[in-house]
């Protein structure tokens, strides 16, 4: 199994959008090295612009970028730019439908060492509620590329949210991928595992022992958190009759939440949730953070379990 | 900072410095003085004028076009209110629409 970070798929990205697209420009926030903002830098540094430690700033001087035609692409990490940056992210940008793409990085508590304080674990709420705003979440690095190269070509604001460890890379080159439109991983008809992001990898492993167990489940990767994919959600109650959802985020209006706002409204059928109890994370290695707030297979075991009880 | 950093000279900020906000005059609120000392402390053009004198006004304008090395920042003095006699340098006014009769009576000030 190769390991990347789905945020070196970030920089392949911008590498190819800078070939084939002269209006593609990068802004970083002192973060270039981490972000692969750098690899865009030294090839195209004419079109690369480093804001410095000033988020609001980088999304205004973006917003500025986008109404003279340019493609910005501005870059930080998730819990500086989407918190911070919000008001920016709202007003300015949002509310003026501008052609501005937001990378947050380092999402989740897999951030690790570094603390509650560098974990973002909220820019799937903060941005979902967001009028004309799109919400993408990779789950590896091919997908991030793959996500990347869609969201450059969608008019308008776009979030993506990244991460910073090496995770497995378990999609193709050559699935499709379409914006709004989740991909099947698993076909299954007991229960339907719904996930976003590297914590995918954990649902891949627990439908794989379930099988074993007699549990057929199907496994939707749902990169897309705004818009929704309303059909594969509702397909899957219907042939399915029970959701698991799966991320690396708070439970609290997270893609748990926007699962659920689909299901209430056409076909409540039960669902359990897995990611993180409204609580901040901690400093850690990203393995044992994951133990100790429940991401792993074996978690996503029991909630299967648990919703099929409910069935 | 990062206009400056940038030398985006073809960038002109204009500050209607009228010294009331909200909750009352700027001084007592959270003061602000020196502005232009702040302005000019990032690196900006500065230029003060008297923002009820059109032509100073321009020449600013002019000014701040013929800077190539720096953005500009133009911060002009205003009476907040100014013509209307139960608007001049009241904060209340900041954040609210006139009635019909106070407009009646406001626009028949400026009239004259």
């Amino acid at each position: 199994m190769i390991m990347k970070p789905t945020r070196d798929g970030y920089g392949e990205a911008l590498l190819l959008l800078g070939e084939s697209n002269p209006d593609v420009v990068v802004l970083d926030a002192d973060l270039a090295m981490s972000t692969r903002t750098n690899w865009f830098w030294e090839k195209y540094p004419e079109r690369f612009f480093d804001i410095g430690i000033a988020e609001q700033d980088m999304l205004g001087t973006a917003a500025g970028l986008a109404m003279g035609g340019k493609i910005p692409f501005a870059t930080t990490y998730g819990v500086f730019i989407a918190g911070r940056g919000w008001d920016q992210i709202r007003t300015t940008i949002c509310y003026a439908n501008l052609n501005v793409k937001i990378a947050g990085m380092h999402g989740g508590i897999s951030v690790g060492p570094d603390g509650a304080t560098h974990q973002a674990l909220e820019e799937i709420a903060l941005m979902r509620v967001l009028p004309n705003m799109h919400m993408i979440v990779p789950c590896d690095a091919i997908e991030g590329r793959k996500a990347t190269l869609g969201a450059s070509q969608v008019s308008g604001p776009v979030y993506l949210r990244f991460t910073r460890e090496a995770t497995p890379v378990f999609t193709q080159e050559t699935d499709e991928w379409q914006l709004g439109k989740a991909n099947l991983l698993r076909a299954g008809s007991d229960v339907t595992i719904i996930g976003c992001g590297p914590v995918l990898y954990e649902a891949l492993l627990a439908a794989d022992e379930l099988a074993k167990e007699g549990v057929s489940c199907r496994v939707l990767n749902m990169h897309t958190i705004k818009p929704i994919d309303a059909d594969a959600i509702l397909a899957a109650a219907a042939e399915t009759g029970a959701i698991v959802t799966v991320e690396e985020h708070q439970i609290n209006a997270g893609l748990g939440s926007a699962v659920a706002e689909v299901l209430v409204k056409h076909n409540p059928v039960p669902v359990e949730m897995i990611g993180i109890m409204d609580t901040f994370g901690e400093s850690g290695s990203p393995e044992e953070l994951a133990i100790k707030y429940g991401l792993k297979q074996k978690d996503v075991k029991a909630a299967v379990r648990k919703v099929l009880g409910r069935k | 900072m990062t206009a400056a950093h940038y030398k985006l000279a073809n960038v002109c900020a204009l500050v209607d410095y009228n010294n009331l906000q909200i909750d009352g005059k700027v001084e007592n609120v959270i003061g602000l003085h020196p502005l232009s000392d702040k302005w000019a402390a990032f690196n900006w053009h500065v230029i003060n004028v008297d923002g009820h004198d059109l032509e100073q006004v321009l020449a600013a304008y002019d000014e701040a076009a013929s800077v190539k090395d720096k953005p500009s920042v133009i911060i002009a003095k205003t009476i907040k209110g100014k013509g209307v006699s139960f608007m001049e340098n009241v904060a209340g006014w900041h954040g609210r629409a006139p009635k019909p009769d106070e407009l009646a009576k406001a626009l028949a000030e400026l009239a004259n």
